[in-house]
């Protein structure tokens, strides 16, 4: 493990004729589970690309380290930050062993092949993730659940420090989705990976995050852990919406219980 | 130890070289009938004696300067056929982007009409303009379809447009061109292997081999480009540069075989899709898309020489073979299915 700490320094991003970031200031907690909240258009997903190089900053920088992103090789770059998309192409064809094997590619040199540590490396995170049973299973035979499983062992096997999921709960069945998020927080319990995701679901964010990001219209507007951020007054300023909060009786965390929105 | 995954991908590479040592002997299989069988037949023998430098009586000239150089040329343009069309649908992940389906082959063609027709140029200018003109096409393509990002779909539907437009310009320049020039440019309407000669076959055999296994090379590469843009980013390729880099090579292979033979319908088109189904759709299939190419090149060419009453052009043959499943992908597409 490298202890180069990610952070964006005043970002202002977007697409070519919208700024939607505004100058955002973020150190990302390292071996924590962080989640990135707001609601839809207040820049989140918009964070995570620019933090994972899909999107320039047009002002302000991505560090990792001292260094900016854009000043080190993308090569490297894919040894230390890792993605799961939103969305994901599934190559024709292709088997689970197969896909998972791609994200060996930062390590690998032109031309060889796959050499026994990614063997070792694939076959391990296949394991982490309980989809060695179906390696050789195509992937659109696959339920949704098996599949997001999948991409998340590509993702492992690219072996970063630093693991960014953009809405990898969406899409599917609840249990899929504490399914997921149980194996993240074993991950990151267990090897120490920084974990920052996108999520929609307020309560799952707050039973397990260690740290939550709140957004809206582009800006960062609190920080903190979730007994902290989760509460009627954050709530209400970032979705507009009237709630009580309760306990979660499983995780002792916050939980919302929505009033009706404020039309 | 080897660990399940390692001897379940060995066992993939096994059948793999299994699927391609087949695919190389039935390719050897034709090489013998075309070069033995025809409007008059030859011993193996003879033939061996024939490329030995041996005179063989009535057979010196058949083989030698007629059966050898044509072999030859359908291998080489085959394979080139094969591996460019491969690379095209594989890098915008759908078997109709093609570049004898979106024009690229068509542009190379005019630009090699004009040349012959207009500009009496030689040979090797030819190929080079062709080249150019493989290249322009794709950017012109790219820029006519370019809006907010690419679509495939609209890469497609461009590609078939300018497609059209560029057989239009042939068509006039055909007849516009004066009587005798004709036949020799009639070749790049649908393709053709009369009249080639061993004197370039050499250097064009050459230029293809070495750009094929540059396409080689970078084979890990464009299957990490099938991931999607976002996806490859993130593993570490650079996008842009790798696509420019595949298609580039792709559109040189395609432009000189084109060159040599003019645009063999549906190699292209044809040659990707049937290597899948053979090995896989799971791998590059680079290999694998040039043999096959290589393959539908002679098969084609023997069948219009040999069997049909009269004789045809190979890519009248091909063509015939290309176009059920060009309409199968197209009544595909017109249902809104994911082709």
């Amino acid at each position: 493990m490298n202890n180069k700490v990610l952070k964006a320094e005043k970002v202002v991003a977007g697409y070519r004729d919208k700024e939607i970031l505004h100058g955002v200031n973020v150190t990302v907690p390292r071996g924590k589970i962080s989640v990135i909240l707001g609601s839809n258009g207040s820049g989140k997903s918009t964070l995570l690309k620019t933090f994972c190089r899909l999107l320039q900053p047009s002002s302000g920088s991505i560090k990792l380290g001292e260094q900016s992103l854009s000043h080190i090789p993308t090569r490297q770059i894919a040894q230390n930050i890792g993605l799961l998309p939103q969305s994901t192409t599934v190559p024709e064809g292709i088997k689970v062993s197969e896909l998972v094997s791609r994200g060996r590619f930062p390590y690998r040199k032109l031309m060889a092949p796959l050499n026994a540590k990614d063997y070792e490396v694939v076959e391990e995170v296949m394991k982490f993730m309980g989809i060695l049973e179906l390696s050789d299973a195509r992937i659109n035979q696959l339920s949704g659940g098996q599949r997001q499983r999948v991409f998340i062992a590509l993702a492992l096997a690219q072996q970063t420090d630093i693991l960014f999921l953009d809405e990898p709960t969406t899409y599917l069945d609840i249990s899929y989705q504490v399914e997921i998020l149980e194996l993240l927080k074993k991950l990151n319990e267990e090897r120490g990976t920084t974990i920052v995701m996108v999520l929609h679901d307020i309560n799952l964010s707050s039973r397990y995050a260690d740290h939550i990001f709140a957004m809206k219209n582009g800006n960062l507007m609190y920080q903190g852990a979730p007994e902290k951020i989760i509460t009627q007054e954050v709530i209400r300023e970032i979705y507009g919406l009237e709630s009580f909060i309760i306990e979660d009786p499983v995780s002792h965390s916050p939980f919302v219980i929505p009033k009706a929105a404020a039309v | 130890m080897k660990n399940r995954v390692q001897i379940e991908n060995l066992e993939r590479k096994r059948k793999y070289k299994y699927d391609v040592s087949v695919m190389l002997l039935i390719l050897a299989v034709l090489i013998i009938i075309n070069m033995t069988l025809g409007s008059k037949n030859f011993s193996p023998t003879e033939v061996i004696s024939v490329l030995f430098g041996k005179d063989v009586p009535g057979g010196t000239y058949i083989i030698g300067k007629l059966r050898f150089p044509r072999t030859i040329a359908a291998i080489i343009c085959g394979y080139a056929f094969g591996i460019a069309g491969n690379t095209f649908q594989k890098l915008l992940g759908n078997p109709l982007a093609s570049p004898d389906i979106i024009g690229v082959s068509t542009g190379s063609a005019a630009a090699a009409v004009f040349g012959i027709l207009v500009l009496h140029a030689n040979r090797g200018v030819v190929s080079i303009m062709a080249i150019v003109a493989g290249l322009v096409t794709v950017l012109v393509i790219y820029l006519i379809a370019y809006k907010d990002g690419y679509s495939t779909v609209r890469v497609i539907l461009t590609g078939i447009g300018v497609q059209a437009f560029l057989s239009a310009c042939i068509s006039w320049m055909l007849l516009r061109a004066a009587e005798y020039d004709v036949p020799a440019a009639m070749r790049w309407m649908a393709g053709n292997l009369n009249e080639v000669t061993m004197d370039y076959l050499w250097l064009v055999g050459l230029v293809i081999g070495v750009v094929s296994c540059v396409i080689a090379v970078l084979s890990e590469v464009q299957k990490i480009l099938e991931l999607g843009e976002q996806h490859a980013l993130i593993l570490g390729v650079k996008v842009g540069t790798a696509r420019v880099l595949l298609l580039a090579c792709s559109v040189v292979m395609l432009a000189v075989a084109t060159a040599v033979s003019g645009p063999i319908s549906s190699i292209a088109f044809l040659s990707g899709p049937i290597a899948g189904g053979i090995c896989g759709k799971n791998r590059s299939n680079t290999l694998a898309s040039g043999i096959v190419g290589a393959i539908l090149v002679i098969g084609a060419d023997f069948i219009g020489q040999n069997l049909l009453p009269t004789r045809y052009p190979v890519g009248v043959v091909s063509g015939v073979l290309g176009a059920p499943y060009l309409l199968y992908l197209l009544i595909r597409l017109n249902k809104g299915d994911h082709v």
